[in-house]
């Protein structure tokens, strides 16, 4: 069973304590790139316990300064809150997919999933996306089939429902927020369905975009076992997904390939938490972003090609 | 017997690295029940090992649903000032009690070269409950040059006294005094409530955990004792009599927890459970402790299965 390794300066990226908008928390990281420079997109919680995405920026991708808040909670959808933000550049445009919350006190109904469309990371274009309870989502970095393809979480929120991670395929751009396109989807989503879960007691959740390489799609995904009870062990995960239809699984993880043992896993805002939220391709090495106590950011990584082997060799 | 169950999402509180205030260790903290909630004051050692107290609070008892990013108190009187550069000071291991409508507090207080002394605040609770964090200015109230510690105040005045719980040497003492008014003239002394004992599990040392709770058989006290030549912080309980507090009418011959967990044996002490908060939540009491000097948990246990095992032990044998 493959493992992460831990970046050795981890974390990489922790609250500044001046802004009170992420005094709580700096933590569930994604990059992009825009020319030379790298983006961290974050989720940021304020000392009030409201989440933004903020990003900041940095000329290689483990070092980011120039904090600013990027996604407010302006909007009907998303007013209590903006948080775990997903982004893919496809086409020259960067979606951020993102959690928004819409009511309060705060029902299943009410966390759904929500885009905001870039070209320079200063101005957005805001769209509520899912009509259903939903979260983490995002878009794979090159159409499939002449398709945007998707993968979200759906039923995040409905214990003792688990949640499901599905695929969604969009023939244009606007059905992304089109509210007849995922009515539709929702009564056809046990054909787009992936099956990861190995026991109705665990959860899972769509971790990072997912990676082209030449054998797949390699996707990280957040695994909790015991989730229904105070035992949670939060874990990170990945699956080798079919390049023309990512649907069908080819290989995945036996077991985590990284569980919460470090100091900055097992002390924080929330205690025990590690959560992936990003990753990239460097050269032959993966390294994933992960959210560690729900506090702050960090790097671990493996080899792709390891990676690879290891993930066929648990056939789904 | 009896034992405390831990919460299995424990611990419930945990330093923040990016918070210098509490960087090195989010501890030993005081719990009451107010306003349809629990409000833990705990105690937080900075990036220069300096005490002072944060705030968190849960409506459940184990889920934290509010937590402050400022500390609520900070040393601000020159005997919990440091006066060794580098080393421990501040204030430390809060109890609270509410008589009346304000909320009274005792905690350690220490300079870093003198012996720690007791030291005593009040709020009101008015204020507290809405974050008005408007502190008496605290007084000391232990006697000078002389190491005290682990104080609280019993939450009722008895036969017209107040009652203060304090630590001298080994030691639980409790005093009763006419009114609160420490002007630097009168200190606690009083006598004592439970010496460590020989041979069992409490034999190195003994304070109070939280302030009693107060059920129909009498006062539940929960206090630690170290267990020597171990050095393991544990904590055991006692019912003292309802009108006659100085009378323990029963004492657990084991203790309700000790050190099992990893964050209770690995932290900036290693083996240590230490209980300064305890609240009744329905049929149950919700404990808190510091694990390991590092991390907070909270374990409960239900009213009735501790009474009947504290009622089934022979009675006590030491009586005033």
């Amino acid at each position: 069973m493959l493992k992460l390794t831990r970046y050795p300066h981890n974390p990489i990226f922790i609250p500044e304590e001046k802004n009170e908008w992420e005094k709580s928390g700096a933590y569930n990281g994604c990059v992009a790139k825009l020319g030379d420079s790298y983006h961290l997109l974050y989720r940021a919680l304020s000392s009030s316990r409201t989440s933004v995405v903020a990003q900041a920026t940095g000329e290689d991708f483990f070092d980011f300064s120039s904090r600013e808040i990027l996604i407010k909670p302006d909007s009907d959808w998303d007013r209590y809150g903006c948080e775990d933000p997903r982004v893919t550049q496809i086409e020259g445009s960067y979606y951020i997919f993102y959690t928004g919350l819409s009511n309060q006190p705060l029902t299943p109904d009410g966390i759904k999933i929500c885009v905001a469309k870039t070209t320079d990371f200063k101005t957005l274009e805001k769209h509520p996306v899912t009509t259903f309870n939903s979260k983490a989502m995002a878009l794979f970095p090159e159409k499939i089939g002449g398709k945007y393809a998707a993968i979200l979480t759906l039923s995040t929120d409905r214990p003792p429902l688990p949640a499901k991670i599905a695929i969604a395929y969009f023939e244009r751009e606007e059905d992304i927020w089109s509210k007849d396109f995922w009515n539709s989807w929702f009564d056809h989503q046990d054909e787009f369905t992936l099956h990861l879960l190995r026991d109705p007691s665990h959860q899972i959740e769509v971790g990072a975009a997912p990676i082209k390489t030449e054998n797949g799609w390699i996707f990280l995904y957040s695994y909790t076992k015991n989730y229904y009870t105070d035992h949670k062990i939060f874990g990170i995960e990945a699956a080798l997904l079919d390049l023309n239809s990512p649907h069908n699984i080819l290989g995945r993880s036996g077991d985590a390939m990284l569980i919460p043992e470090a100091d900055y896993e097992l002390y924080g805002e929330v205690p025990k938490v590690v959560f992936p939220s990003g990753a990239l391709l460097d050269g032959n090495t993966i390294w994933v972003y992960y959210g560690a106590a729900d506090s702050s950011i960090c790097l671990a990584s493996c080899e792709k090609d390891l990676l690879i082997k290891d993930l066929l060799l648990s056939k789904p | 017997m009896v034992k405390l169950k831990r919460y299995a999402g424990n611990p419930v509180i945990s330093p923040r690295s990016w918070l210098k205030w509490e960087t090195n260790g989010t501890f030993n903290p005081a719990a009451v029940y107010e306003a349809g909630k629990v409000h833990i004051v705990y105690r937080c050692m900075s990036d220069d090992n300096t005490s002072q107290l944060g705030y968190a609070s849960t409506l459940d008892g184990f889920n934290i649903t509010e937590r402050l990013n400022e500390p609520i108190y900070t040393p601000r009187e020159d005997f919990e000032k440091k006066l060794n550069p580098g080393g421990n000071s501040g204030c430390e291991d809060p109890r609270i009690s509410r008589i009346g409508d304000r909320f009274y507090m005792c905690y350690t207080a220490y300079d870093g070269i003198n012996p720690t002394r007791v030291a005593l605040s009040s709020i009101s609770v008015d204020d507290f409950v809405n974050k008005r964090f408007n502190w008496e200015k605290p007084k000391l109230i232990s006697p000078p040059d002389t190491q005290d510690k682990d104080a609280g105040l019993f939450p009722e005045q008895i036969n017209g006294k107040f009652v203060i719980f304090h630590r001298l040497e080994n030691s639980i003492w409790m005093d009763f005094v006419d009114d609160l008014n420490f002007e630097g003239v009168k200190w606690l002394k009083g006598v004592v409530l439970l010496h460590p004992r020989e041979g069992k599990w409490d034999n190195g040392r003994v304070g109070i955990s939280s302030p009693p709770v107060k059920t129909e058989a009498g006062w539940i006290l929960m206090y630690h004792g170290i267990t020597e030549p171990e050095h393991r912080y544990k904590a055991g309980a006692m019912l003292l009599d309802l009108e006659n507090p100085r009378k323990i009418i029963s004492l657990l011959d084991n203790p309700i927890i000790e050190p099992e967990e990893e964050y209770e044996k690995i932290g900036s002490v290693p083996s240590v459970v230490f209980p300064c908060g305890a609240v009744i939540m329905g049929e149950q009491i919700f404990v808190y402790y510091g694990g390991a000097d590092k991390v907070i948990g909270v374990a409960t246990v239900k009213i009735q299965e501790l009474l009947d095992e504290l009622l089934s032990e022979k009675p006590h044998n030491v009586n005033y």
